[in-house]
């Protein structure tokens, strides 16, 4: 399937899903919620540097979107439309208490947890990466966490973020290097993954 | 080397082909990687967080199609506009008669004074033709006194 095609079944799907969301569709704005939560996540991330806090950017920005839903004039575009509100909710963002409360989720969806080790390991690489990211302009930052976190193409991030494909490749390609020289100046060695080699399923 | 490869949302996405530089692999920063349940709470916190603004879309929704099937208006506008159907035309009516009335030649004093002396005669006929039988007179002959006398008798 072309990307042209990619993107046209992508709008399709979300002008459906968005006019079903605005009857009051709880199963449409669930699908819209799996399709966008974790880019969601990402944009947020890119503003506040912090998981928390682009969590809560992230989940309250859904909200916001479903509240505002009307002033989407163009459905087929809802991608572009709620990853403005995720920026901007995640620039205006007051600290608050988390929304995450794992006493209020239904049962049986404990996570399995890791060992001490493994959970340390994946703290450290975390707080690395983190800190690697937020050497990032915001924009090479936005850039590298669609593209190399998400894997949307080059185009999706243009045509997202309102910008020419030419400048997301020279964005792209800045981040990464700039990425490489700070985590190589470190302790920890972060993986240099080769795109195709990436096989991850969350 | 594949032209495709599956991103973390599980999509399969087509690699850009020269793209620049390796990229770096950045999948610890997504919380998933090392909370394998993440995403669901994530999600299932997004659903309940929104849930009032669905039912008041669905309250809206359903209001609306009531509405609809109803035919009955929605605005203000509508309302005045269907309430005008019934009122402009009883205005018209009421202004026509009004209109008819003011046109038509007015009864002159005689005519109506005549008016009323006939109805009295009448009464009066019918009265006195009962005071005729109570009397066991004929109606023929009969004056005021003579009916006045008869009313009287009766009387006592």
């Amino acid at each position: 399937m072309s990307s042209a095609q990619a993107g046209d079944e992508i709008r399709e799907r979300d002008r459906v899903l968005v006019e079903a969301v605005r009857g009051g569709d709880r199963e449409a704005f669930s699908e819209l919620v799996s399709h966008y939560q974790r880019v969601a996540y990402s944009v947020a991330f890119s503003v506040t540097g912090t998981h928390e806090e682009a969590q809560d950017a992230a989940q309250e920005a859904f909200v916001v979107a479903l509240e505002r839903l009307d002033e989407c004039r163009q459905p087929e575009r809802f991608g572009g439309w709620f990853l403005t509100i995720v920026r901007t909710r995640a620039l205006n963002l007051d600290r608050r208490e988390r929304l995450r409360d794992t006493e209020a989720l239904p049962r049986g969806l404990a996570s399995e947890v890791p060992s001490p080790e493994d959970w340390a390991e994946r703290v450290e690489l975390r707080s690395r990466l983190s800190e690697a990211v937020g050497e990032l302009s915001n924009a090479q930052r936005e850039i590298v966490l669609l593209h190399d976190l998400h894997g949307w193409k080059g185009r999706e991030v243009a045509e997202h973020l309102g910008i020419a494909h030419g400048t997301v490749r020279a964005q792209l390609h800045a981040a990464r290097r700039k990425l490489r020289g700070i985590l190589r100046e470190g302790t920890v060695e972060a993986t240099v993954a080769d795109p195709a080699d990436q096989e991850r399923v969350i | 080397m594949s032209d495709e490869y599956r991103g973390p949302d599980g999509a399969r996405r087509e690699r850009d082909g020269d793209e620049p530089l390796e990229a770096v692999d950045l999948g610890a920063l997504d919380p998933g990687t090392s909370d394998d349940l993440y995403w669901r709470r994530f999600h299932s916190e997004v659903m309940l967080a929104a849930e009032p603004a669905l039912a008041s879309r669905r309250a809206s929704a359903s209001g609306g199609a009531t509405d609809r099937a109803n035919g009955g208006a929605t605005t203000l506008g509508a309302e005045l506009l269907g309430l005008g159907r019934y009122v402009v035309p009883g205005v018209a009516v009421a202004a026509s008669v009004a209109v008819m009335l003011l046109m038509s030649p007015s009864p002159d004093a005689g005519g109506l004074e005549r008016a009323l002396l006939g109805i009295d005669d009448v009464l009066m006929e019918r009265v006195t033709g009962r005071a005729a039988e109570l009397s066991g007179q004929s109606d023929s002959g009969l004056d005021r006194n003579t009916f006045m006398i008869a009313l009287e008798e009766r009387r006592r």
